[in-house]
């Protein structure tokens, strides 16, 4: 049985689990030139995450995680540290200045990368052992019950990996079936997942630094592509593990699952 | 404030503003964008102060074309000096990027003045050009169009290129005109139409008039439409990216841009590197933006850049805005402190880090609500990058308070006016023009000092290794968004910087001047006390246990002296560690033995010349330690005056033996750690008489040399 969302966004029951990486790259929108990366997954890349481990089709699972019909809640493990790599590439592009049609032998034609070009260099902005709790749930039942036995299986589709594919990812302590209570606020509140208030909201701790995004959050297949139809604001710690402390009338709906405050969104 | 008011940003509020407080640099720039909207009297598209350069001294040129009849009737141009009641009837939109034709039909020639030939072939081509332009005719289109198109239509018949009626307008504008006069020039058309065959008018409109362009909203959609051309199509071949998505900024779905003006040049769909298969029209799916927020995206970019801070090859922006919800009141405030980042500074050096002089702006209002505000939700979009074409973002801090550079400016200057910089209990002192020594008594105007120096990036410069323009990212920028961020640094990386600064420091092979290694001392202390230093089991700064439990200085006795601030000096947590206090006190005695060396035996070479900090390793301090031992026994042995013990700097030594008895190569440290306590030491030990004389209060007729013998 696929859990069950009410007004509010809370689903009744939800799948749990981390994912962690030694690097992670959440490449922003509004960046082309160059390579910075959310510090938080977009909601839109945990879906894709999702829909890779149960092998979705590209633009077949957008309406699974639509607005109404699915719950995510997105808790920092780590720090959010960032490190700049250069990195050097060759392109792949085969009309261009990287493979080459070498002089062929009987009927072989082999072609290869072209590698004395000058490489590109590159900085990309990654974080540094990035570990994330997530708590999903989804109403579309097939979807939800094939994701709850590949991830109590420990098996996947496509691998699964934060970001980029080079950056493989672990998942580890899943929890399937976990029950989010309704917690009941009384002053301010100390939340462990990201927030989707704005700053002015968070109240200011001493040792914890917040910062703000505004990512994707839902997609929908438009076409032949997909467009976003809804950006998120968040507010998290930088040190991962620290929670933050919202206002008491700030207008979300925090839950408890385990020993966690988590705000679906 | 050159007369903006309240009113004004309320109005560029509540027309582009979406009631979200900033949550990323697309949130700030179109923040910026609205400042600048109510700054140019509310208008998005429009630009009327590019006119202000041309009132009175400039003049306007204008056509008249009657569209009531069949066929357009083109009167004689006609001249006036441009005044003020004119720029309202203008609509002018001023294209700043490129040449040619700007957005508005009316168009401007050169700001030092074109002459009558320019006027006729310049100013005149524009506007030919004008309507020639795809995204203006754009308008006449049956679908896409607006119901008035056919307005631009007849408009593009009267301009068409080589046509009489063209040919004819040159000339007669060029007989108008005074032939060998430059003067500024604004050339626009009037139209008499009637109202009655106009599906868009203002209200209130009826009859055959004569509208100037600000008066017919088919020519605003057409110069809109040109005006964010540009948003759809840069860098695109052919066709544009466009669709209807939601858009970033403002949330809400319609008509979005993919190829949006970038102010700091990090979005562009056109990339250096070879991307197969990326399509480029695609763009708005991703970074769906709408007309508006790209029309102000463009429209804040004087106002960023009068945010940045260019120094080193690096430009930094640090863009203020509050964390809460945007008012006029607020608004007005943030512009205010915007603008103030033109006039000159009052801090000359590196000071003019426009964090510190928006924060420092607000804080020292006299408002109360203002101060609070500056306390509360005062908040920088702080993004480095290297001055090239080549972007790349060095570091990056979306939501930067003020509240870690003000924790580490407090602590900066408790250190500089604390004992690490008090001789008489074993520190160092302050000097001229050290950014990290050089503070006011005042402690207050030290604390703002202190301010303006970590965020004018002196606070690293100071201490951390050089960095050539053509060494790519500079670290020390990442350092300072860490630090406004409130990230640790990690010891033993600024040890490793300090030993690579030591070396930078010192020219031809000679010891460079201490004050760099105490000035890495007080950061480092000053980081310690902020929480802001990782990586150590100890703190940095003198506990208050410390330093009060000392006796009075004896001020008369050159031995006492140098103990007491011997005994001072080391009486730090850092030093609790014996290998480290080891390592210092070797410092120390090879100051003082080279000081000895230098002064009282005129050796050219003193021992430490030969020991540098920066290179030494355990089996070298060995062997320097060993010779400035030996040293220091047989000096006091050749010695022509009396002493009472055997040696040289026995307070020294003694403090040593206690520390350790083994020698270097058995003590357990690392060696970044090793070479700082050596050169701090070293730094110490080198002043230990020199300072003993200045303190010195015992009798004067006592030889001199007497007093420096010991």
């Amino acid at each position: 049985m696929a859990p069950t969302i009410d007004d509010d966004g809370v689903p009744d029951r939800c799948l749990s689990f981390t994912i962690r990486s030694t690097w992670g790259h959440f490449k922003r929108v509004g960046r082309s030139v160059t390579k910075q990366t959310y510090r938080i997954p977009p909601r839109t890349t945990v879906a894709g995450l999702l829909a890779a481990i149960v092998g979705a089709d590209r633009d077949s699972y957008y309406d699974i995680f639509s607005a109404d019909n699915s719950a995510v809640a997105i808790t920092p493990l780590s720090n959010l540290r960032t490190v700049n790599i250069p990195t050097t590439g060759l392109g792949t592009d085969p009309k261009q200045d990287v493979t080459t049609t070498a002089g062929h032998w009987a009927s072989y034609q082999l072609t290869y990368q072209e590698t004395d070009r000058d490489r590109q260099l590159h900085a990309y902005e990654v974080l540094a052992d990035p570990s994330y709790r997530i708590d999903v749930a989804l109403e579309d039942e097939a979807f939800y019950s094939t994701l709850r036995e590949h991830l109590i299986n420990g098996t996947a589709i496509y691998t699964p990996s934060l970001g980029k594919s080079e950056y493989l990812a672990t998942i580890e302590d899943v929890k399937a079936d976990r029950t989010p209570t309704t917690h009941g606020v009384d002053g301010s509140l100390d939340i462990d997942s990201v927030v989707p208030i704005s700053l002015s909201d968070a109240v200011p701790q001493g040792g914890v630094t917040y910062g703000t995004e505004r990512s994707p959050a839902i997609m929908e297949a438009d076409g032949d592509g997909r467009r976003t139809t809804r950006f998120d604001d968040y507010v998290y710690a930088q040190q991962g593990p620290k929670p933050v402390r919202v206002r008491e009338d700030t207008d979300i709906v925090p839950v408890e699952i385990g020993e966690r405050t988590v705000v679906f969104r | 404030m050159s007369g903006v008011t309240r009113q004004d940003f309320a109005d560029a509020i509540e027309q582009y503003w979406h009631d979200r407080p900033p949550a990323s640099l697309e949130d700030v720039m179109a923040l910026y964008g609205v400042l600048a909207v109510a700054e140019s009297g509310g208008e998005l598209y429009g630009t009327a102060s590019k006119l202000d350069p041309f009132i009175d001294d400039g003049r306007l040129v204008w056509v008249d074309i009657d569209l009531t009849g069949e066929t357009p009737v083109v009167s004689d141009p006609k001249v006036d000096t441009l005044r003020k009641e004119h720029v309202s009837k203008l609509a002018y939109s001023h294209k700043s990027s490129g040449r040619g034709a700007k957005y508005s039909l009316t168009q401007i020639g050169s700001k030092n003045g074109n002459d009558a030939t320019g006027v006729a072939s310049t100013v005149l081509g524009r506007v030919r050009s004008w309507t020639t332009q795809d995204s203006v005719l754009s308008v006449t289109d049956s679908e896409d169009g607006h119901p008035d198109g056919w307005v631009i239509e007849r408009l593009a018949a009267v301009f068409e290129k080589d046509s009489q009626t063209l040919a004819e307008l040159k000339e007669k504008v060029e007989a108008l005109l005074p032939a060998d006069e430059s003067i500024p020039t604004a050339f626009t058309v009037r139209l008499r139409i009637d109202a009655a065959d106009l599906e868009k008018t203002e209200s209130g409109v009826t009859g055959e008039q004569w509208f100037w362009p600000a008066g017919l909203p088919v020519l605003n959609e057409a110069m809109k439409r040109y005006a964010t051309e540009n948003a759809a199509n840069k860098n695109l071949d052919s066709g544009s990216s466009e669709g209807r998505g939601v858009c970033v900024v403002t949330g809400t779905e319609g008509r979005v841009v993919g190829t949006p003006e970038s102010p700091l040049g990090v979005f562009s769909v056109k990339h250096p590197d070879a991307q197969p298969g990326l399509r480029r029209d695609q763009s708005w799916r991703n970074y769906p933006v709408s007309p508006d927020v790209a029309m102000l995206f463009s429209k804040g970019q004087d106002l960023i850049e009068k945010c940045v801070l260019r120094s080193g090859g690096v430009e930094t922006y640090a863009l203020p805005y509050f964390a809460g919800e945007l008012t006029a009141a607020k608004a007005e405030l943030l512009y205010g402190a915007i603008q103030s980042l033109d006039s000159e500074s009052e801090y000359s050096s590196g000071t003019s880090a426009p964090m510190a002089r928006v924060t420092y702006k607000l804080r020292e209002s006299d408002t109360e609500a203002v101060r609070e505000l500056a306390e509360t939700e005062l908040r920088f979009y702080t993004i480095t990058l290297p001055i090239s074409d080549d972007k790349n973002v060095i570091a990056e801090e979306p939501a930067a308070a003020t509240y870690w550079v003000s924790e580490l400016a407090d602590s900066l200057e408790q250190t500089v006016h604390g004992p690490t910089l008090d001789p008489a209990v074993g520190g160092f002192k302050r000097f001229d023009n050290w950014p990290l020594l050089d503070f006011s008594d005042n402690r207050d105007q030290a604390r703002k000092s202190a301010f303006y120096c970590i965020t004018g990036q002196e606070f690293t410069n100071a201490t951390f290794a050089y960095r050539g323009d053509d060494e790519g990212d500079d670290f020390r920028r990442v350092v300072d968004a860490r630090l406004i961020a409130g990230t640790p640094l990690d010891a033993s990386m600024l040890l490793d910087e300090y030993m690579r600064r030591y070396d930078d420091a010192s020219e031809d092979g000679e010891i460079p001047p201490h004050q760099i290694v105490v000035q890495q001392l007080v950061q480092l202390e000053a980081l310690s006390r902020a929480g802001l230093l990782d990586g150590l089991d100890v703190v940095i700064e003198p506990t208050d246990t410390t330093m009060s439990t000392h006796t009075t200085l004896d001020t008369s006795d050159l031995p006492s002296i140098r103990e007491y601030r011997l005994e001072s000096f080391l009486d730090r947590p850092l030093f609790e560690d014996s290998a480290r206090s080891a390592a210092a006190l070797s410092g120390v005695l090879v100051g003082q033995v080279s000081w000895h060396q230098e002064n009282q035996r005129e050796i050219g070479r003193p021992l430490d010349s030969t020991t540098k900090g920066d290179q030494l390793n355990k089996n070298s301090l060995e062997n320097a330690l060993t010779s400035a031992l030996e040293k220091a026994k047989v000096y006091a042995l050749d010695s022509d005056f009396d002493s009472d013990r055997d040696l040289l700097f026995p307070e020294t030594v003694d403090r040593l033996l206690e520390a350790t008895e083994e020698m270097p190569s058995a003590w357990d440290i690392e060696k970044r750690e090793l070479q700082f306590c050596y050169v701090l030491g070293h730094a110490h030990g080198r002043r230990s008489m020199p300072v003993a004389f200045d303190l010195y209060e015992g009798s004067t007729d006592e030889e001199p040399d007497a007093q420096t013998a010991e």
